[in-house]
C-alpha cells in the first residue's frame, strides 16, 4: 500500500545517507539523469535551463529543483556558471551526485563564502542514488540524510 | 575521513593575518581540501586562471571583491581566454553592457596580478611548467595537456580554486598530484592506421573521454608521433566528452615510456579495442549541422597554434573564400605576432580569413549572429560538442581542409578523411 508523504522534516519515506560535500537543507521535485552534465556550455544560468542538445534533459528548466546527476564532466568554468545561477535565482535547489565533483562543490562553497546562503550538494552510493534518482520528490537535510517521497507532497 | 594538517603560515592565512581576501582565498582551499579528503596542502610553481569568461555577474563581484579586500598572486599566474576580443569587440556585434562586464573581469585578474596572456593554450607560451611540477590550472584541455603531455600535475579544478591557489601558493594535495593516482587504469587499443590528421585526433579523443568515466586512459598502438596540434585537439576532446583530467600514450607522453610503466605494473580495470568504424562513427556524430549553403567557417577552439597557422597558410595559398562565408579564427596575440612575422597570418588574410586575438570560439553566442547566419562549420571537436548549445544553431564537423575547401565552394564539404580509408 503506497504511503502518502508530506515534503518536510516529517516525511515517512525511505531515508538515504548521504556524504555531504556542502550542507544545506531542500526540499524539491527530482529531475534526474544517469548522463553526466557539463554546467558551462550545457546550463543557462540566467534560466536554469539544460542548454545541450545532445543531454537527455536539454530543455529541463532546473530551477528550484533537486537535481540528480552522476558527475560533472568538461569545462572547469563549470563553478562559476554554477555560481551565476546561484546569484541569479536559477540554480537547483539541491544537488545529489555518484561521486565527489569538486567543480560542482566549488561553485556552492564560493556562494556560501561571499553571499553567505548555499544548497546542499551530498553524494550517493550507487543503490541509494538509483533510488534518488527514480524518486519523484526529495528532501535533503544538513546532516546528509535524503528522504524519499512518492508523490508531489501535495497530494494527488 | 582523515584529517587536514595546516602549515604555520596556512593557518595565518586563514586567522586572516595576511589580509581579507587572502583570508576568503585560504578558506575555500581549505574547505575544497576537506571535500577531497586531502590530509595536507602543497605549494603550487604556477597556475592558470580559467575564471575569466564571463559567465555573469556574480562571479565577477566575488573577483572584485578580492580585488578590493587587497588579494595578490604569490605565484606567476596566467589568464585564460576571455570573453571578448578587447580590441576589435566593436566591430563584433557585441553587447557594449556585455563586452564592459567582461572587460571588468579581465581587469580584475590583471589587478590581482596574473599575467594577460587571455589564452586556452598555456603550454604554448614560455612560461608553461615543466615535467614533475605541483600546479593549478584550469581550462579542460589544458589541464589533459598539462599533466599528460608535460607530465606537470594539476587537478581538474574548477573556477575560483585556481584563483585561490594562486592568491595563497596552495593547494590540496589529492587527485593527480599523488604519483599512484596519475597511473593508467583504462587500456584503449588502437588499429593501424595511416594518413591521421588533426581530425582522428579529435575523433579518437572524443570516443575515449565518452568510456573513460573517472579513469585514466592509456592509448596504445599510435604508429606516429603526434605533433603538438594533434595532441591539443585529443585533449580538447577526452576533455569534452568526458571528464579526463590526464591520459597517457604509450611510446609518446613522458609517464609511458612502455604500456607497463603507463599502468604502473596494474592489470587495466577496463579495456576498449577501437576500430576504424568507431572512430568514424565517432566523426560523424560531431556534426549536426543541416542545409548546403555554408555562412560561417570557425577554427581556434582551443587557440590556433604557430603550427596550425602554418597549415592553415598552405592550405588556403592561392585560394580565395566565397564572399558570403565568413571566415574566424581565434587565437592569442603572442601567436598572432608570430604568425605575423612568418607571413603565414597575411597569407590567411589574402583568402578571406580573420582573426580574433584574447577570446575563444567557446565565447559566441548566439546574440552574436544574425539570422540569416544559419550553417556553420569547424575543425574543433571542442566547438562542434558546445556550439549547438552557444549559438543555437547546428554546426558541421571537418578537417582543415574541409574547412577551407568548404568555405571556397560556400557550402559544407565534408570528406571521408584519408586515415579511414582501410
Amino acid at each position: 500500500m503506497a504511503i502518502r508523504n508530506r515534503v518536510g522534516p516529517h516525511i515517512t519515506g525511505q531515508k538515504l545517507s548521504a556524504t555531504v560535500l556542502v550542507s544545506g537543507f531542500a526540499s524539491g521535485e527530482v529531475r534526474g539523469t544517469r548522463e553526466m552534465i557539463s554546467f558551462w556550455g550545457g546550463y543557462d544560468p540566467e534560466t536554469g535551463t539544460i542548454i545541450d542538445r545532445r543531454h537527455a534533459l536539454f530543455g529541463h528548466d532546473l530551477t528550484g529543483k533537486i537535481f540528480v546527476v552522476p558527475h560533472g564532466k568538461g569545462s572547469s568554468t563549470g563553478s562559476a556558471v554554477l555560481l551565476d545561477a546561484l546569484v541569479s535565482g536559477h540554480a537547483p535547489a539541491g544537488i545529489i551526485l555518484n561521486r565527489t565533483d569538486e567543480i560542482i562543490a566549488l561553485g556552492v562553497v564560493v556562494f556560501e563564502e561571499f553571499y553567505d546562503r548555499c544548497i546542499p550538494v551530498v553524494v550517493l552510493s550507487d543503490e541509494d542514488f538509483t533510488t534518488a534518482l527514480e524518486a519523484k520528490c526529495l528532501d535533503i537535510l544538513p546532516d546528509g540524510t535524503v528522504s524519499v517521497s512518492t508523490d508531489d507532497g501535495n497530494g494527488k | 575521513m582523515n584529517e587536514l594538517l595546516l602549515s604555520e603560515k596556512d593557518q595565518q592565512m586563514l586567522d586572516g593575518r595576511m589580509g581579507l581576501g587572502t583570508q576568503a582565498a585560504m578558506r575555500i582551499v581549505v574547505r575544497i581540501a576537506r571535500i577531497q579528503n586531502a590530509t595536507e596542502l602543497i605549494d603550487v610553481s604556477h597556475v592558470h586562471v580559467g575564471g575569466s569568461i564571463y559567465t555573469g555577474p556574480g562571479s565577477l563581484n566575488v573577483i572584485e571583491r578580492l580585488v578590493e579586500q587587497g588579494a595578490k598572486v604569490r605565484v606567476p599566474t596566467t589568464i585564460n581566454a576571455i570573453s571578448i576580443d578587447r580590441r576589435r569587440w566593436k566591430d563584433q556585434n557585441i553587447d557594449a553592457e556585455f563586452a564592459g562586464s567582461a572587460d571588468r573581469l579581465a581587469t580584475g585578474f590583471e589587478n590581482l596580478g596574473a599575467a594577460p596572456i587571455f589564452s586556452c593554450t598555456p603550454y604554448v607560451f614560455p612560461t608553461a611548467p615543466t615535467f614533475g611540477q605541483d600546479i593549478v590550472w584550469a581550462e579542460s584541455n589544458a589541464i589533459a595537456y598539462a599533466n599528460s603531455v608535460i607530465g606537470a600535475r594539476t587537478n581538474r579544478h574548477g573556477d575560483f580554486l585556481d584563483i585561490c591557489a594562486a592568491i595563497t601558493g596552495r593547494a590540496p594535495l589529492a587527485g593527480l598530484h599523488i604519483p599512484e593516482n596519475r597511473h593508467g587504469s583504462f587500456l584503449v587499443n588502437v588499429p593501424p592506421v595511416s594518413g591521421v590528421d588533426g581530425s582522428f585526433y579529435t575523433a579518437l579523443g572524443y570516443l575515449v573521454g565518452k568510456h573513460a568515466g573517472e579513469l585514466v586512459p592509456v592509448i596504445d598502438g599510435l604508429m606516429e608521433a603526434p605533433s603538438l596540434e594533434d595532441l591539443k585537439n585529443f585533449c580538447a576532446a577526452v576533455a569534452t566528452s568526458g571528464a579526463v583530467g590526464m591520459f597517457h600514450i604509450v611510446g609518446v607522453t613522458p609517464e609511458a615510456p612502455t604500456l607497463e610503466a603507463a599502468l604502473g605494473g596494474q592489470e587495466p580495470q577496463k579495456t576498449l579495442n577501437v576500430s576504424l568504424a568507431d572512430l568514424m562513427h565517432t566523426t560523424d556524430g560531431l556534426s549536426t549541422g543541416s542545409g548546403n549553403k555554408l555562412d560561417l567557417v570557425v577554427m581556434g577552439s582551443p587557440h590556433f597554434t604557430l603550427g596550425d597557422c602554418a597549415e592553415l597558410a598552405e592550405l588556403v595559398r592561392g585560394k580565395k573564400r566565397n564572399a558570403k562565408v565568413d571566415v574566424l579564427i581565434t587565437t592569442n596575440r603572442m601567436v598572432l605576432e608570430e604568425a605575423t612575422r612568418e607571413g603565414w597570418a597575411e597569407m590567411i588574410a589574402a583568402f578571406g580569413g580573420r582573426f580574433s586575438t584574447d577570446n575563444c570560439l567557446c565565447m559566441l553566442n548566439s546574440d552574436m549572429f544574425s539570422n540569416e547566419m544559419q550553417t556553420v562549420m569547424t575543425n574543433s571537436g571542442k566547438f562542434a560538442h558546445y556550439g549547438p548549445g552557444l549559438i543555437r544553431r547546428g554546426v558541421y564537423f571537418g578537417s582543415m581542409s574541409d574547412c577551407v575547401e568548404s568555405a571556397v565552394a560556400g557550402a559544407p564539404i565534408v570528406t571521408t578523411p584519408e586515415w579511414a580509408v582501410a
